[in-house]
């Protein structure tokens, strides 16, 4: 639940910035400076993609925190095994690792969905949509939830919004399902990039 | 500092159709070839680039800012190709396109700062002091905490003028610089240009012919995609010379006149009408004056079918 607010604010801070200059036709102004066009675009992400990774480091220290104050931390060096949901994971690794692995992992998810809005941004002329093809992305899981609460966790981005999924939900639908998501959006944002760079206006 | 332009073909193609070729080959099939071999040359000074809606203007220019490829061709500053220069080029133009779309939201200032920022215009004091040179020089300083949203025609289009030449370019292209804007704000734009052109290269397209008249070192016209014409308003003009006359003709035969001539203005007079007309050969018919001819003959000699049509 907490990654889905977070990447609904996500989707409201990244959908409407490249969405907004093209709502006001900005494009070719832009592109026609020094430091428009891919420049610009460079610059939106070597900004943005690291401060959504610290918002998320952020989120999660704050939820790892009030789990310690809840339940306490003992036995944090145990073998992941030890704890009953990941008894079948296969490597055998500490808990402190595992927690860092999930916020690797975490935060690579992060960027990848990011780069989904992004490229929601990119391709839409109207901020309006942009947000609301970015909250329709973020809200299917819980659609599919109505239909299956399994199938919404393995597929769509279901995964990206709770990274920790692939680590107990260890499954080939689930790696299945992130291989073709993560060909998706790669794909789909090498054109959004490619249209958005061809100079092409 | 030669801009110069080499055989540039542009034709756009339908996006989502195709059609088999007798190969059986699929291809986009064509909408527009919208220019078509133009090539030209162009040193410091102002350029009128003419030519009536869909010659290809707004096409030629996107290329000739970086904004869009040519199918085939080649765009060069000083010898090198613009497309290779990438940012280089684009640090040395000023582009004001045809519209007057901008962020309605953010005030005259803020848009000159982030546009400062995107043409790597430097910072501080400097930056702030090339900011409100250029305001007082659209003479908009009175307006620099004005929402854009609340300006008026004419103030968009100077603040267009303003963010073009924020950095000082070298080339200045200008996209139907006065369009929509009332005749003293065309004055005052056409002077404007006049004053920001020295030792710069100045690329105006327009259809209005008295946005160019006078202020024009050579004019450049275009019919359909293809240059008609690149040549100062003395030679355009003396082209015409033997084919502007000025015919009296009486009123009742004026509609029969009117079909066949090409009409530039018309007066009335009592019973008979004085008619100046764009002709190959001189009218024998009636009582004849041959008389100078201006930019705007020229204008609509070239593009009378157009006119017509329209």
């Amino acid at each position: 639940m907490n990654t889905t607010i977070f990447a609904l604010f996500s989707v409201s801070l990244l959908a409407p910035i490249f969405s907004f200059d093209r709502q006001y036709k900005m494009e070719r102004i832009l592109g026609a400076t020094s430091r428009g066009n891919k420049y610009l675009l460079k610059t939106r992400f070597r900004i943005l993609l690291p401060l959504q990774a610290l918002m998320y480091i952020a989120m999660q220290v704050i939820w790892y925190s009030s789990l310690s104050y809840r339940y306490g931390i003992k036995n944090i060096s145990g073998n992941i095994q030890s704890l009953p949901i990941f008894k079948d994971f296969p490597i055998v690794i500490d808990m402190r690792v595992m927690l860092i692995l999930q916020l690797l992992t975490g935060i690579l998810l992060v960027w990848l969905f990011c780069t989904f809005i992004f490229s929601i941004s990119i391709k839409n002329s109207d901020v309006i949509q942009s947000l609301l093809i970015g909250t329709i992305a973020c809200v299917c899981p819980f659609i599919l939830a109505f239909v299956n609460f399994d199938l919404a966790k393995m597929f769509w981005l279901g995964p990206f919004l709770a990274p920790s999924l692939l680590f107990y939900k260890f499954t080939w639908p689930v790696i299945l399902n992130m291989v073709v998501m993560t060909s998706f959006i790669v794909l789909f944002a090498h054109k959004a990039v490619k249209d958005y760079t061809s100079a092409q206006v | 500092m030669t801009l110069k332009v080499e055989n540039i073909n542009k034709t756009y193609y339908r996006r989502r159709r195709l059609h088999k070729l007798r190969s059986g080959k699929e291809m986009s099939s064509p909408i527009k070839k919208a220019l078509d071999s133009v090539s030209f040359s162009l040193e410091s000074g102002i350029y009128a680039l003419m030519g009536p809606n869909g010659a290809g203007k707004t096409t030629l220019i996107n290329i000739m800012v970086g904004n869009l490829k040519p199918d085939t061709g080649l765009v060069s500053y000083k010898g090198q190709d613009i497309f290779k220069m990438g940012a280089e080029y684009r640090k040395l133009i000023g582009y004001m396109p045809q519209h007057q779309w901008m962020y309605e939201n953010m005030t005259v200032m803020q848009f000159l700062y982030y546009i400062a920022t995107l043409k790597d215009i430097k910072k501080g004091p400097g930056g702030k002091e090339r900011i409100e040179q250029v305001l007082d020089l659209v003479n908009l300083t009175q307006e620099t905490n004005k929402k854009i949203g609340a300006l008026s025609g004419g103030m968009k289009q100077r603040l267009l003028i303003a963010q073009a030449i924020l950095n000082d370019p070298d080339i200045l292209i200008l996209d139907e610089p006065t369009a929509g804007v009332d005749p003293n704000e065309r004055i005052r734009i056409k002077n404007l240009i006049s004053r920001i052109s020295f030792n710069k290269i100045v690329v105006i397209a327009t259809h209005v012919v008295p946005d160019v008249e006078y202020i024009s070192k050579e004019i450049i016209l275009l019919k359909e995609g293809a240059m008609i014409h690149k040549d100062s308003q003395d030679h355009l003009t003396k082209m015409l010379e033997g084919k502007v006359f000025e015919c009296h003709v009486p009123v009742d035969k004026l509609h029969e006149f009117e079909k066949s001539h090409n009409i530039v203005s018309m007066v009335k007079e009592k019973d008979i009408v004085k008619a100046r007309i764009i002709s190959d050969y001189q009218e024998l018919d009636f009582d004849v004056k041959e008389l100078v001819p201006s930019l705007e003959d020229v204008y609509l000699y070239n593009y009378r079918s157009s006119i017509r049509l329209d």
